[in-house]
């Protein structure tokens, strides 16, 4: 029983400090992936169709790759080349590059899914092109796709588990440093588990909470 | 030349020929009302003046002395504004927001300056108490008082109209219509698409009959009511006046 308590307080211990790295993470990974899919959103969304067939191309290949090819793509592939940037920086790019592909979709069909009225309104009051995306084809497509948003960012937070194969030290990688000291895999991963499922959980309200009130202001049409 | 001209309008979508030949005009502070059934293009007609219907494939307008085709976008959408049938309000905006936002990025207001002047608009349409609401919070005759002030606000030299009563409960038809009305006494250049034809009688300059793109009759008010031309701007007046008075 004592041994079981000091792998449970092992395993805190690991939470404490992997924890962190996992939110730093799913953070720093979730604006580029974001930004990335406004781009593509809106390429895809263009008039010109090699733009269309360019990001079709793109979110075609993340989502028929495995995200943890990738990485190992990423980690051991970009050296060859000469380009060295260490396991943070793969780990991000990998995590941006794959997820901006989801968001590309999520947001192409988020501004498919808008009132025409409203860009015809904005049009005809004398907006710009610039001043059409970014005050209201923009925020009214983002706030329709928050829920959509906050799932993918569910999603980056469990494949921060993958990119330990990279020794990235977040709760995946020190898990199993600490069952192989321990040799308790149920308990310590039971606790892994556990944080994973409460960062989820936390995200989850969220959305739900968040897509109440964007279907009070966007529920005009 | 009339404050606004319209020679000879050809439009096609695709292969549809939506404009056949259009040729109306008005002086300024006219009102000119078109009517005619569901496709007859009378819609696409004021949606083209403002180059929300593609471009023209023959003919010309002209405003004020200017060929429309050549005027920058920005000034033809500052002088000239639009009223929706469904309203078109910004739905992530709060009312005064609507009216504000415009001033401010298309004319250059101030922030002060815009508000200020969007306040004077809703308390003249009765609806000051709204300002901080979101429009799914009002009815579409508010909305649609909402939509006029915005359009207001721009100080537009002329104001397109397109069916603005079509998508309103019918209670909610006079309060609008009676925003119209003020808007025409006060000297406002207007071309209305609607079916309201007590509006008609009462404020049209001239009354145009569209169907199947083309001008059928165009005629003032008392003579298209009284005396109309051909048959089938008759057969309309029958069936949508008989409509309006069940």
């Amino acid at each position: 029983m004592s041994e079981i308590l000091s792998t449970a307080s092992d395993a805190f211990r690991l939470i404490v400090t992997g924890l962190p790295i996992v939110l730093l993470l799913t953070f720093v990974s979730f604006f580029p992936a974001l930004g990335i899919g406004i781009l593509g959103g809106l390429l895809a969304s263009s008039r010109v169709r090699a733009l269309r067939f360019l990001v079709g191309i793109y979110v075609y290949i993340f989502r028929s790759t495995p995200f943890l090819m990738f990485i190992f793509l990423v980690y051991y592939g970009l050296p060859e080349f000469g380009i060295d940037i260490g396991p943070v920086a793969t780990a991000i790019i990998a995590l941006s590059l794959s997820h901006g592909a989801y968001m590309t979709e999520i947001i192409r069909g988020g501004l498919g899914s808008l009132d025409k009225g409203q860009n015809e309104a904005a049009i005809a009051l004398g907006f710009s092109l610039f001043q059409r995306l970014r005050d209201i084809t923009l925020p009214q497509t983002l706030m329709a796709i928050i829920p959509s948003l906050l799932g993918q960012a569910i999603l980056i937070v469990k494949d921060t588990s993958l990119v330990s194969v990279v020794g990235i030290s977040e709760i995946t990688r020190l898990g199993r440093e600490v069952v192989i000291r321990t040799n308790e895999p149920f308990v310590v991963f039971s606790l892994l588990a556990l944080t994973y499922f409460a960062v989820c959980f936390v995200l989850e309200t969220a959305a739900r909470k968040l897509e109440v009130k964007a279907r009070l202001v966007i529920s005009g049409h | 030349m009339a404050y606004f001209e319209a020679r000879n309008v050809n439009l096609h979508f695709s292969s549809f020929h939506a404009l056949r030949d259009v040729s109306l005009s008005l002086e300024k502070s006219d009102v000119l009302v078109i009517c005619g059934p569901s496709g007859s293009g009378k819609s696409t007609f004021i949606r083209a003046i403002n180059r929300l219907a593609g471009p023209l494939s023959g003919g010309a307008m002209s405003f004020d002395g200017a060929d429309l085709a050549r005027m920058p976008a920005r000034d033809l959408h500052r002088r000239i504004g639009m009223v929706f049938q469904r309203f078109n309000l910004f739905q992530h905006l709060t009312v005064l927001d609507n009216i504000a936002l415009p001033q401010r990025r298309v004319l250059g207001r101030s922030k002060a300056e815009a508000r200020a002047r969007a306040m004077a608009l809703l308390e003249r349409v009765g609806l000051a108490e709204k300002a901080s609401v979101y429009p799914v919070q009002l009815s579409g005759g508010q909305q649609q008082r909402v939509a006029i002030c915005r359009a207001l606000a721009m100080d537009p030299a002329m104001l397109l109209f397109d069916e603005p009563t079509s998508a309103l409960d019918p209670e909610m038809v006079g309060e609008v219509l009676q925003v119209m009305r003020e808007l025409a006494a006060s000297g406002m250049t207007m071309i209305v698409v609607t079916h309201e034809m007590g509006f008609a009688r009462e404020l049209a300059s001239e009354i145009a009959f569209l169907e199947s793109g083309q001008v059928v009759e165009k005629a003032p008010p008392g003579e298209f009511f009284a005396h109309p031309r051909e048959e089938r701007t008759r057969l309309f007046l029958s069936q949508i006046l008989h409509h309006q008075a069940g």
